[in-house]
């Protein structure tokens, strides 16, 4: 019922419309606007298709930007890291007096002893100092 | 394939696009299915080919990049019109602040061109006919191009208009009126 009031409606419609204008100049309306070069359905799909591939490969630069970015972040997070910690394990390294074992103090000790000697040696003979005799002179019992 | 893709529903085409199988495919058919009446649509709207293509590659790209979120609420080919007019009603307001900056004696000029691109044998009541759509409201032509041409139910051009049953026949009355009045002053 419904159907049929709408075909109805419709018919009455392009009845008031071509009251007005007359059916040829609504068909010779349509006829201008349906003429295309024939191919041109034919090609559009594929216009589409081409114009769809050509927008994809931007998105795919836009990808490997986005790789590369993420990997310079990665590299910098990975290089300050360890120049950190090389900064801070540094003073880990040293070794405070305290903890080391007196023996091993006094063999350093005695081991360099002799360097310290001849240091000093060196040194006296630069001021052209004789301590011998000086001490001799004053520590003589004589 | 292309056989058997040719003889499922809207709706099926849809769903395999989604679900991202051979998306070109069910695309490059969504396309052909519908084209026609997509192009000839914008075609009576803006009259020129050149035009008409580049709105209808618009709307086209539009429905790649919108169907993945499209829900199914309405049918495709309403959908695919409701983008077909947004995007015309776009075009058509473009080109008109382009005609206020132009001065009257060009766009005068451009209206004779219009009219006299259909040929030297367009008769005066072709003429007529013409200029009297071309000097309706964008919306009251589009509902009478798709009812007239389309024979399209009301239900269908209010969901693809965004307006009421109501609405739409009463754009297409006023459409009426309008082209009688013009015809009328002619």
């Amino acid at each position: 019922m419904k159907e049929a009031n709408d075909i109805n409606l419709l018919a009455e419609e392009k009845n008031e419309v071509t009251a007005l204008f007359n059916k040829e100049a609504m068909t010779q309306f349509e006829e201008q606007i349906s003429m295309v070069h024939a191919d041109y359905f034919n090609s559009f799909p594929e216009k589409l298709v081409a114009k769809i591939q050509v927008k994809k490969k931007p998105s795919l630069i836009l990808k490997l930007n986005k790789l590369s970015i993420a990997a310079a972040i990665m590299i910098l997070l990975v290089g300050s890291y360890f120049f950190v910690n090389k900064y801070n394990s540094s003073p880990n390294n040293a070794v405070a007096i305290h903890e080391i074992p007196t023996v091993e103090l006094d063999a350093y000790v005695s081991n360099n002893e002799w360097m310290a000697d001849a240091e000093m040696q060196i040194e006296i003979n630069k001021l052209g100092l004789n301590l011998e005799s000086d001490t001799k002179s004053k520590d003589s019992i004589d | 394939m292309s056989n058997l893709v040719s003889m499922q529903s809207d709706q099926i085409i849809v769903e395999a696009f989604q679900a991202g199988v051979q998306k070109e495919l069910q695309f490059t058919e969504l396309v052909k299915r519908h084209q026609q009446k997509l192009y000839y649509q914008i075609k009576r709207m803006v009259l020129e080919h050149a035009d008409a293509d580049d709105i209808a590659q618009i709307v086209w790209m539009k429905v790649w990049e919108k169907l993945d979120g499209f829900k199914m609420e309405s049918e495709f080919s309403t959908w695919l019109f409701r983008i077909g007019y947004n995007e015309t009603i776009n075009f058509l307001q473009k080109r008109k602040k382009l005609a206020i900056v132009r001065s009257m004696d060009d766009s005068e000029n451009s209206n004779q061109e219009a009219t006299s691109s259909n040929g030297p044998k367009s008769s005066q009541i072709q003429i007529k006919l013409d200029q009297a759509i071309m000097q309706l409201p964008e919306k009251q032509r589009f509902v009478f191009m798709l009812r007239y041409f389309e024979e399209l139910p009301y239900e269908k051009i209010a969901a693809i208009t965004e307006t009421t049953v109501g609405g739409a026949k009463a754009n297409f009355h006023q459409a009426l009126k309008k082209m009688q009045e013009i015809i009328q002053e002619n």
